[in-house]
């Protein structure tokens, strides 16, 4: 258990909580990056994913059909829209990566997608559960997988979360889906960092890039969600070491 | 940040039993064992030694894929 680890994800947990207080009617995504900078640079860190090659934005946000990866440009967010805020923040050598969806309200909208998006929720806690010392990566694939799935919805296979510490992303990755048997994918043990991600869409699971080289739709056009926490696996379960503060 | 299963073109280089396949990658000629999807199998798109293929890389294991398009 490395300190900066734990202070990387709290920081990363402030700052996001802030961040995403921004993503409102009207604002820019461009204007909720430079605020994500702001606040990740006031805790003392850095933008992790600039550390990605050819990334250079410290945020990735995606509307609606948007699915992950997508550079904060000068679009507006609506009511109605689903927006999914992605943030990293890299402290003293460790990284720490999180990820929520919302629905944007205004009087005139009313909530849509709120049973989409709380299931979302839901797949991460169970996931997070599994990632416990004695079991396997396959075990978070499978409650990812179920938990979306019994709600009548898809897990996008492409797209998975990955360890996280000393690297941004590194070795195990973890799928949304189980494929083959839970015993041939990676142990999980004390001392892991791990970016446990759920992704998932209303439609069918294809992706394509778009023009940019860099935003992931969903191929039918039909929106997609995000849920994103990293946990150090100790002796008693998984940590999470960046709360949702909000 | 979401991690992507990368996919790969390689060309086919040996048949083995069970369906699966020997390919070398392009990106780094190195070779992999692969097996057929599920949906190739569906519409009995055969595929012998000399074919490019597209393979999605395991997760789990660098040196095993599936193959998921023949070019």
């Amino acid at each position: 258990m490395n300190r900066n680890f734990l202070q990387a994800g709290q920081k990363l947990a402030r700052a996001f909580a802030k961040t995403l207080n921004e993503v409102n009617i009207g604002i820019s995504l461009a204007q909720v990056e430079r605020k994500a900078l702001q606040y990740i640079k006031a805790e003392g860190g850095k933008p992790g994913f600039r550390m990605v090659d050819n990334y250079d934005w410290a945020t990735c946000i995606n509307i609606n059909q948007g699915v992950v990866h997508g550079i904060p440009d000068n679009t507006e967010v609506r009511p109605g829209d689903i927006v999914s805020l992605d943030m990293g923040l890299y402290y003293r050598g460790w990284h720490s990566d999180m990820a929520y969806t919302k629905e944007i309200r205004s009087s005139k909208h009313e909530i849509r997608n709120g049973e989409f998006l709380a299931v979302g929720e839901k797949a991460l806690e169970k996931a997070i559960d599994q990632a416990r010392p004695g079991n396997r990566v396959g075990h978070i694939s499978k409650a990812i997988e179920e938990t979306i799935g019994q709600a009548g919805y898809r897990v996008i296979p492409r797209l998975t979360g990955h360890g996280v510490g000393r690297e941004l992303h590194q070795d195990p990755m973890i799928p949304g889906v189980l494929t083959g048997k839970v015993e041939r994918t990676p142990k999980i043990k004390v001392g892991m960092g791990l970016a446990i991600e759920v992704i998932y869409t209303k439609g069918q699971p294809g992706i394509k890039t778009t023009g940019d080289g860099w935003t992931i739709a969903t191929r039918d056009g039909k929106i997609s969600s995000l849920f994103e926490k990293t946990v150090l696996v100790t002796k008693n379960g998984a940590k999470i070491i960046t709360p949702y503060l909000f | 940040m979401a991690e992507e299963k990368k996919e790969l073109e390689g060309v086919v280089t040996e048949a083995l039993p069970d369906t699966k396949f020997r390919v070398k990658l392009k990106e780094n000629d190195r070779e992999i064992i692969a097996y057929l999807s599920g949906k190739m199998r569906m519409h009995y798109i055969r595929v012998v030694p000399g074919d490019e293929v597209v393979v999605e890389m395991g997760p789990y294991d660098e040196n095993r894929g599936r193959i998921i398009y023949r070019l």
